[in-house]
């Protein structure tokens, strides 16, 4: 069956499987970023953004996204123009084997998108469905702490009166 | 491929949806969330009817009732105001604790209620709340209360083409309520779920809902600590001989996961800390 979307930003008409799930069909695409781990909605590894809203593509039937925007980590930035949440998960230390982390980078921009200013209970609630098994998750809370500035920054507006909640 | 779908309809309307579905029933299969859809990796061939956009996915609520259509998610309702009013929040801090953020966004009433895995978190919610599930075929229309919904695995319940689409929750304003989960890591699947409720009487309980769920087969209402608790005053005393009760009157499953007897012990203790904060007295856990 086709299926039309945008996927970081460009139209696309693809040829799906009508039974295929998101993850696969992105994979398949050369979009490999989207990692697929579990495959059954425990470890967050295949998040990507549908309509802005993070959402586990190893779940999500792909007929089911017909018409949506979809954003995957290939569409933050690379290793020459990151996302600056990018580059606060470098500055962090919050990557040692990396394959979390375009899932935790994900959650982490649709949470900032919606909540620029989160607190930790919130960080821990958004990034709940992302399961990382190296880091401890520390180092993750200060990315997403450094991320938050770097973007207030940007933006030119918020003064996040919150500190890395571990200096 | 999770299920061998053959072919992927998008209906615009219910009426065409329930058309579909009783064309040739036994190779449909209605898709909301399609989480366990694509969980459970089915093995027949089946038509994917997609509920998305039948008009199924409102939260409305008038003076007396909540209406929560079968496509809203548990996110939907975590996040609806109208849904917030039953209870004291009992519906947006229970499901919080349902499967993760993202998850919790695909989800439905309709998918959670019809699958009711033992370890699910709406069924006994709505068993404490009295609920009524509303289902519809092509040709009829027909409403349970939760026990009868619950009383079996719902899918055996159901006929061949029907839907569930929606369900409604009598707004009581005195009703009390508090849950309980337990399990092995904050988003893993309940070992034990307890959800009790009562209309507060000038600090008596009438009507009192004792729940359990994720420890038996089916979310199944204890009677026996029901009526025990009628007409009483929730203090530490009463809430111990409930809990009590009911962890002797329910079978409990066991599995790799937690033994029955286990669960026996721990069930009997959340019954009596759901007691406890559902009065608000948690001096003593
Ligand atoms: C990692 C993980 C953790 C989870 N944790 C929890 C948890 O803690 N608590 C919890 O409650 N759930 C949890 N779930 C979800 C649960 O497992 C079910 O998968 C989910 O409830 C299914 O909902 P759905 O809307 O995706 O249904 P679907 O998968 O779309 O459908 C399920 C079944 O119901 C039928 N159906 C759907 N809607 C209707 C309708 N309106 N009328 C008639 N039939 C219908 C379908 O045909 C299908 O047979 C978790 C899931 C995952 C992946
Ligand atoms: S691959 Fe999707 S959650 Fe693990
Ligand atoms: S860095 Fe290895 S799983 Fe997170």
């Amino acid at each position: 069956m086709k299926l039309h979307v945008r996927i970081n930003g460009e139209a696309r008409e693809l040829e799906i499987a009508p039974g295929a799930v998101l993850g696969d069909v992105l994979r398949q695409l050369g979009l490999t970023g989207t990692k697929m781990g579990c495959r059954e909605g425990h470890c967050g590894s295949c998040m990507v953004l549908v309509n802005g809203k993070p959402m586990n593509s190893c779940l999500l039937l792909a007929a089911k996204v017909e018409g949506a925007e979809i954003t995957t980590i290939e569409g933050l930035g690379d290793v020459r123009n990151p996302h600056p949440i990018q580059e606060a998960f470098v500055e962090a230390g919050a990557v040692q084997c990396g394959f979390c982390t375009p899932g935790m980078i994900i959650s982490t921009k649709a949470l900032l998108d919606n909540e620029p200013h989160p607190s930790l209970e919130r960080v821990r609630e958004a990034l709940s469905g992302n399961l990382c098994r190296c880091t401890g998750y520390a180092k993750i809370f200060d990315a997403v702490r450094i991320a938050e500035h770097k973007l207030a920054k940007a933006s030119g507006n918020g003064k996040s009166t919150r500190r890395p909640h571990r200096p | 491929m999770p299920v061998t779908i053959t072919e992927y309809l998008r209906p615009d309307s219910l009426k065409e949806a329930l058309a579909l579905l009783a064309e040739d029933p036994g190779k449909n299969i209605a898709v909301a969330g399609g989480v366990s859809i694509v969980l459970s990796g089915a093995p027949r061939r089946v038509r994917a009817i997609d509920l998305q956009n039948v008009g199924l996915n409102e939260i409305a609520s008038t003076k007396d009732e909540l209406c929560l259509g079968a496509m809203a998610t548990l996110d939907d309702i975590i996040h609806s105001p109208a849904a917030t009013k039953v209870a004291s929040g009992l519906l947006p801090t229970a499901l919080r604790t349902a499967a993760s953020e993202p998850i919790r966004r695909l989800i439905t009433v309709g998918g959670n209620i019809v699958q009711c895995y033992y370890w699910a978190t709406l069924p006994p919610l709505l068993l404490a709340l009295d609920a009524k599930i509303h289902l519809r075929t092509s040709e009829h229309r027909r409403t349970l209360k939760a026990t009868e919904f619950f009383a079996q695995p719902p899918m055996r319940l159901m006929e061949k083409g029907e839907l569930v689409t929606d369900v409604t929750i009598p707004l009581k304003p005195s009703r009390r309520a508090a849950f309980e989960k337990m399990a092995k890591t904050s988003n893993d699947y309940a070992l034990i779920h307890v959800v009790v409720s009562y209309v507060d009487q000038r600090g008596k309980m009438s009507d009192p809902r004792v729940v359990v769920a994720a420890c038996t087969s089916l979310p199944t209402r204890v009677r026996e600590a029901e009526e025990f608790l009628e007409g009483k005053t929730v203090d530490l005393n009463t809430a111990m001989e409930a809990g009590q009760i009911a962890s002797h009157h329910v079978k409990l499953r066991g599995d790799f996961r937690a033994s029955a007897d286990y669960r026996r012990r721990v069930l009997r203790v959340m019954v009596q800390r759901a007691l406890l904060k559902a009065a608000d007295k948690q001096t003593i856990s």
